[in-house]
């Protein structure tokens, strides 16, 4: 496994991260954290990745032919490992496989879990000081991963009580009739934009509990909600921008595993 | 009086509630439709397919034409032939069924949509006419064939978009105004296919032995009170359940 810092740039802003995103992970390649400035010819799009050395020419193979790349340039910053080296904001901790963020190297916090969700089911959908006053008194290492672990389950239990009736709608639709509703009585400001969800003012931003990407608690809603619609098949909620890593939004994409 | 035209009415009261009916057996029908695709097997996907169905088709569309042709008054007496008028109600009910199977089924696509809305909406016409058909009056009836045409795709166009907003949106508000719509595609499909009739007086008709539209009250009351203990009973099941999931 390698970390890549891929340097692309476009003349082209809108879809540019949906289409490059969806390219780095069907090579096989796990989305760290992306960010885009604008230059004087368009964009440039900074993307830090993790995956096999083996795919990594048949990934730059793609961005190369890509019609949306102008020119990239890729470095590999360090092979993946316990320690970040490079001294960049990069996150280098090692994350669960399938995850693509820094979740930390412990388990669930089953217990602590358990009973949150109890009192999240009381007053849903207004949840998040609860969901705050949770995360901040978990310890460091499980903290991310607690958390979520809890919004995956509130996810599933928001679908089977209130988006379970209805046709099998397939990904895109269900994004947009399950997702982003669902998303919207937690957060009113979230919109669909070219299939991904931005949420503009999410309130597990700017609390200092993490370097990086800090809406773990969302993701896992997102991927509960449409997880537990078994046709669609496992799912991936991938937080390609977040506030708190200085984005305008928090910006969510959900892809197919496998 | 031979071969003139007779003249008709239109009940506003009566024509409303034909509207008001059609949109509670839509919205009960559609109820129940909307578990077809979360059936866990075979049996309960045909349970709700059946019971959709039936209620649509009997519901909806039979028992809606019946109060609206009370609100069409026309100076004549009428009955109606009792085979045909049930064979139509079996038209719509197995039109629906086919409908609604077909939507219910697998993942969501838009040939499913148009295909089991078509078929629902042939069933509203295809049991309109039908019912037309079993009409015994010292009349004959011609039909002014754009009119007819009219009416069958109002009949298809809003039952489509009926389907779509209820099997693809989520929630309440989605299916009620899936109820209304679906209203529209049988109400709409009704008066426009009474537009187009013309029944003109015929004087050595002879009226044959049928039943009588003026028996209908006790039968209209009756399906009413069934339409709507039957939504209240689903509604509170489904509260039931959602109360019961843990999460």
């Amino acid at each position: 496994m390698i970390d890549i810092e891929f340097h692309i740039y476009s003349n082209r802003r809108q879809g540019l991260l949906l289409e490059l995103g969806r390219i780095v992970m069907n090579s096989g390649f796990n989305l760290l954290r992306p960010r885009m400035r604008p230059t004087d010819d368009g964009v440039l799009l900074t993307l830090a990745v993790r995956g096999p050395k083996k795919n990594l020419l048949a990934l730059q193979d793609r961005l190369s032919s890509n019609p949306l790349v102008c020119s990239f340039e890729s470095n590999v910053i360090a092979p993946a490992g316990p320690v970040a080296t490079s001294g960049t904001d990069l996150i280098a901790k090692p994350a669960p496989a399938n995850s693509g963020h820094d979740m930390g190297d412990g388990e669930p916090d089953q217990q602590r879990v358990d009973v949150v969700l109890g009192q999240l089911a009381d007053i849903y959908p207004k949840i998040f000081d609860k969901v705050l006053a949770f995360e901040r008194g978990l310890p460091q290492n499980v903290r991310a991963v607690s958390t979520y672990y809890a919004g995956r389950r509130l996810g599933a239990w928001v679908f089977k009580r209130n988006y379970a009736l209805g046709a099998r709608l397939n990904l895109s639709k269900s994004v947009k009739q399950i997702a982003l509703p669902a998303l919207r009585e937690l957060v009113r400001s979230t919109e669909l934009v070219d299939g991904n969800l931005y949420v503009k003012d999410s309130p597990l931003c700017g609390m200092e509990l993490y370097s990086g990407a800090s809406c773990h608690f969302l993701r896992g809603h997102l991927e509960g909600l449409l997880g537990e619609s078994w046709h669609l098949g496992n799912l991936r909620a991938t937080e390609l921008f977040c506030r708190n890593t200085g984005g305008e939004a928090c910006i969510f994409a959900i892809s197919p595993v496998g | 009086m031979q071969d003139q035209i007779i003249p008709s009415t239109l009940d506003p009261l009566l024509a409303g509630l034909s509207y008001l009916v059609s949109v509670l057996g839509s919205f009960t029908a559609l109820q129940f439709g909307i578990g077809i695709p979360s059936a866990t097997n075979t049996r309960e996907r045909i349970v709700a397919i059946v019971a959709a169905g039936a209620v649509m088709g009997g519901g909806a569309i039979w028992y809606m034409h019946f109060i609206a042709m009370l609100a069409w008054k026309m100076d004549m007496p009428m009955t109606y032939d009792l085979p045909i008028t049930l064979g139509s109600a079996v038209v719509a009910m197995l039109s629906c069924m086919a409908g609604l199977a077909i939507v219910g089924r697998g993942i969501f696509s838009t040939a499913k949509l148009v295909l089991g809305g078509a078929l629902m909406g042939l069933g509203v016409s295809g049991m309109h006419y039908a019912g037309m058909s079993a009409m015994q009056m010292p009349a004959t009836i011609d039909y002014a064939a754009n009119r007819v045409i009219l009416s069958i795709v109002i009949a298809i166009m809003a039952s489509i978009a009926a389907l779509w907003l209820a099997f693809n949106m989520r929630g309440i508000w989605p299916q009620m105004f899936s109820a209304l719509i679906m209203g529209v595609a049988v109400c709409g499909m009704h008066y426009t296919g009474m537009s187009a009739a013309r029944f003109r007086s015929m004087d050595s008709a002879t009226m044959a032995e049928g039943v009588s539209g003026n028996s209908l009250g006790i039968v209209i009351f009756a399906i009413a009170v069934f339409l709507l203990s039957t939504m209240l009973v689903i509604q509170r099941r489904r509260q039931q359940r959602r109360a019961q999931i843990e999460i």
